[in-house]
């Protein structure tokens, strides 16, 4: 799959700011906090898609070169997966929304709520570490298409005159 | 139809990692519940009394996104500043033996 990296950085940009909107549920009360984790799931699975041949080469090369720094990527992309995965599935356990919309009731226990607030720490740390991982791409990315836009935007003077209205005057 | 056995293989590894978060904690959480069952009571009462999250406050949000936001970048600016560190150790090496 090509898709570039404009539409990368869009789709990452999304997922940040649904993150940020998702991990505080006081910002929008249980019902869109519990909806829009479950959209953000899809988002995920979507950015895993984008970069599926670097998962698939990773995956079946990891032990060739194991001391390359993409190793550590992995690792650390691995552990957020997992995290996020045990934030999506422990917040369904304790779910009053979603699965009440479902007809399903379950009882919320103490262990679910604290696996999910855990996870969700991990998340927090592990997306920090993502981040840091692929701060040169982030930065060049941001800076390519958000940063150098808006300047030009601002220094560009008009390139092209106005163009004069030439008004035939008829004797 | 690629893109969804691509999905499909997501979901799997997905449904695998719940599955396990699953029986990890329904296995542990049986015996506690064996062994005490007034602690259930008392987890079902904090449950109940958790109700006021169904409201949302746009202050009290606002700070917890900075906050948020403040924690990631913290964490991101760590491990850059790590990085970066350990590459200033690294060169001099790489000058030594290329030098």
């Amino acid at each position: 799959m090509t898709v570039k990296t404009k539409t990368n950085l869009v789709l990452d940009i999304a997922i940040f700011i649904a993150f940020l909107v998702a991990a505080n549920p006081r910002l929008t009360g249980n019902t869109i906090h519990e909806w829009l984790s479950l959209s953000f799931a899809a988002a995920i699975v979507a950015h895993l898609l984008f970069h599926w041949k670097w998962l698939v080469k990773m995956t079946t090369s990891y032990f060739k070169n194991f001391f390359h720094r993409s190793r550590l990527h992995y690792v650390v992309d691995m552990f957020f997966f997992v995290a996020m995965t045990v934030v999506m599935f422990s917040g369904l356990m304790i779910s009053k929304d979603i699965l009440a919309l479902l007809g399903i009731q379950l009882d919320i226990s103490r262990t679910w709520k604290s696996i999910h607030s855990l996870s969700a720490d991990a998340s927090m740390i592990l997306l920090g570490v993502h981040f840091a991982l692929h701060w040169t791409w982030i930065v060049n990315s941001v800076k390519l298409y958000i940063v150098d836009p808006i300047l030009g935007m601002s220094r560009k003077p008009a390139a092209k005159p106005f163009p004069v209205l030439q008004v035939s005057q008829e004797k | 139809m690629k893109n969804i056995l691509y999905i499909l293989v997501i979901l799997l590894v997905a449904v695998t990692i719940s599955a396990g978060t699953y029986a990890l904690v329904e296995n542990n959480s049986a015996s506690v519940e064996t062994t005490n069952a007034s602690g259930e009571m008392s987890a079902r009462q904090g449950g109940q009394h958790e109700g006021g999250e169904h409201g949302a406050s746009f202050a009290g949000g606002m700070m917890g996104v900075l906050s948020l936001l403040a924690k990631v970048a913290g964490i991101t600016a760590i491990v850059v500043l790590l990085e970066k560190a350990f590459a200033l150790f690294q060169k001099p090496q790489v000058s030594q033996l290329t030098g």
